[in-house]
């Protein structure tokens, strides 16, 4: 009776937790990230993608304890805290450098996978170009994104959840830079005019830029998120078999130069990961289920 | 009578209490061995359990794993720095044999691991830093930090020609799978 009871105990206490999830919604144990360089922590801590502190697949196992890495408490992690570690699936498919145009492409690579969890936050290179006059125009945007999304809603069996996530304000990230670079922490103009060739922010980040140029850019940033809110809307109403859901708190929270990789003054720091796992997850689907924050 | 062999009782559950203390003791000095990185005396207890508990994908590397110091050798505790520079080089071993075609060197394994020693507190100092603008010793504090580790990259570059976040990476490459990096540019 006693061994009976404290197996019901233990039960409630491993059991993924149902009231997180919604009617016919999968747990999301099987994590596929769509993305760019910001879901591949490009420069967060090392130079290059640091994945173990990636806010969507980050992990915290013996390697990165061994080298007392931080901790950047994934969805990754959050999922493994709150649903369990049996049937887990932990897969990138951001990609470094990824535009809105090539989401289709990574959408596509889920198709058969039976992935439950499918984290997007892509268009950063879309407001991020060379020049200004290289962004996408409204229809561009809307088309690529829509033809995106759709293949990714297509792709996903019954009962996935889906989370798209903003375009970071990036006129943030060049205002901390200029913080960064007035503190004395680091040059990140000279760095931005250093590595202004082939910089992948040059119509917001290059030194020859007016502060109207950097308002319209930022104009540009804010209109792509309504396009992306209004796909996301779109696609919940029109696949009811998906849970999809959205998010702007990727582009409305006021990160801080903490946040910001003292690398390259650009991507997110692992604090900077960490700040968008919370707040996403926060914000997201399975709010509700804590574990692991 | 009866008192006397009470007072014996309750001596030898003392007794039997310590030796659970001191079996302890040796064990969790064993675990923080496996772990404490140089330059940090209380590592956490990151025993392969952990690693499961922490994350179904954070399977401790094959390399790892097998880097783990067996019980006998639960002295390291006393020399932690030592012991923890021994478990890395083990661990990247095979990865650096893998990229370099041959064993390396001790003055490569010595530089490596000089460099990845430095990595951890670096990283967890930036991590950690909340940085205060109005304080120089703060901003002096991130700035040099971040050129440790930009330093110890550049070391692994030299010797690998990769970067450490890479060579970390082919520690455990089963935590994460990374379908994204074939179109990296």
């Amino acid at each position: 009776m006693r061994v009976s009871g404290w197996f019901l105990v233990l039960s409630v206490l491993v059991t993924a937790p149902a009231w997180a999830l919604e009617p016919g919604q999968s747990a999301p144990k099987r994590l596929v990230s769509l993305g760019d360089s910001i879901t591949r922590a490009f420069d967060a801590t090392l130079p290059a993608d640091n994945l173990n502190q990636s806010w969507a697949n980050g992990t915290h196992g013996f390697v990165e304890k061994l080298f007392r890495l931080p901790d950047v408490k994934s969805h990754n992690q959050r999922i493994s805290a709150n649903f369990g570690d049996s049937g887990r699936k932990n897969v990138v498919l951001a990609r470094n450098g990824a535009k809105v145009k090539g989401l289709q492409e990574q959408a596509a690579g889920t198709a058969g996978k039976d992935y439950t969890y499918a984290t997007v936050l892509i268009g950063g290179n879309d407001v991020c170009r060379d020049t200004i006059a290289e962004l996408p125009t409204d229809y561009d945007f809307t088309v690529d994104a829509a033809i995106g999304l759709v293949e990714l809603f297509r792709s996903l069996p019954d009962g996935a959840t889906v989370q798209v996530a903003a375009i970071p304000d990036v006129k943030r990230l060049y205002e901390i830079g200029i913080d960064k670079t007035a503190l004395g922490i680091i040059d990140c103009e000279q760095l931005w005019k250093l590595t202004a060739q082939g910089f992948p922010c040059g119509s917001m980040l290059s030194p020859d830029n007016t502060e109207l140029d950097r308002e319209y850019v930022r104009s540009r940033n804010i209109r792509y998120n309504q396009i992306l809110q209004f796909l996301t809307a779109i696609g919940t109403n029109k696949f009811t078999n998906l849970h999809i859901s959205w998010t702007d708190r990727t582009f409305t929270y006021p990160f801080t130069a903490d946040d910001v990789s003292n690398i390259d003054c650009y991507h997110p720091s692992s604090q900077g990961q960490r700040t968008i796992s919370r707040e996403t997850w926060n914000d997201g689907p399975f709010k509700d289920a804590q574990k692991g924050s | 009578m009866t008192a006397a062999s009470g007072s014996g009782a309750s001596v030898a559950r003392w007794l039997l209490v310590l030796a659970a203390v001191a079996v302890l003791v040796v064990v969790l000095a064993w675990q923080r061995a496996q772990v404490a990185p140089p330059g940090e005396g209380a590592g956490p207890l990151a025993s392969r359990d952990d690693s499961a508990r922490d994350d179904a994908s954070n399977a401790p590397a094959p390399g790892a794993t097998a880097a783990r110091t067996p019980p006998e050798q639960a002295l390291g505790a006393l020399d932690p720095k030592g012991a923890w520079r021994q478990q890395v080089a083990r661990a990247v071993r095979p990865v650096v044999s893998e990229r370099l075609g041959r064993a390396p060197t001790p003055e490569e394994e010595q530089r490596l691991v000089d460099a990845l020693g430095s990595v951890g507190p670096a990283a967890r100092t930036l991590d950690r830093e909340m940085l205060d603008p109005d304080d120089p010793k703060s901003i002096a504090r991130v700035r040099e930090q971040t050129r440790v580790l930009v330093e110890a990259d550049r070391t692994c570059r030299d010797l690998l020609g990769m970067g450490v976040a890479e060579l970390l990476r082919r520690l455990d490459p089963s935590s994460i799978d990374d379908q994204g990096s074939a179109a990296n540019g």
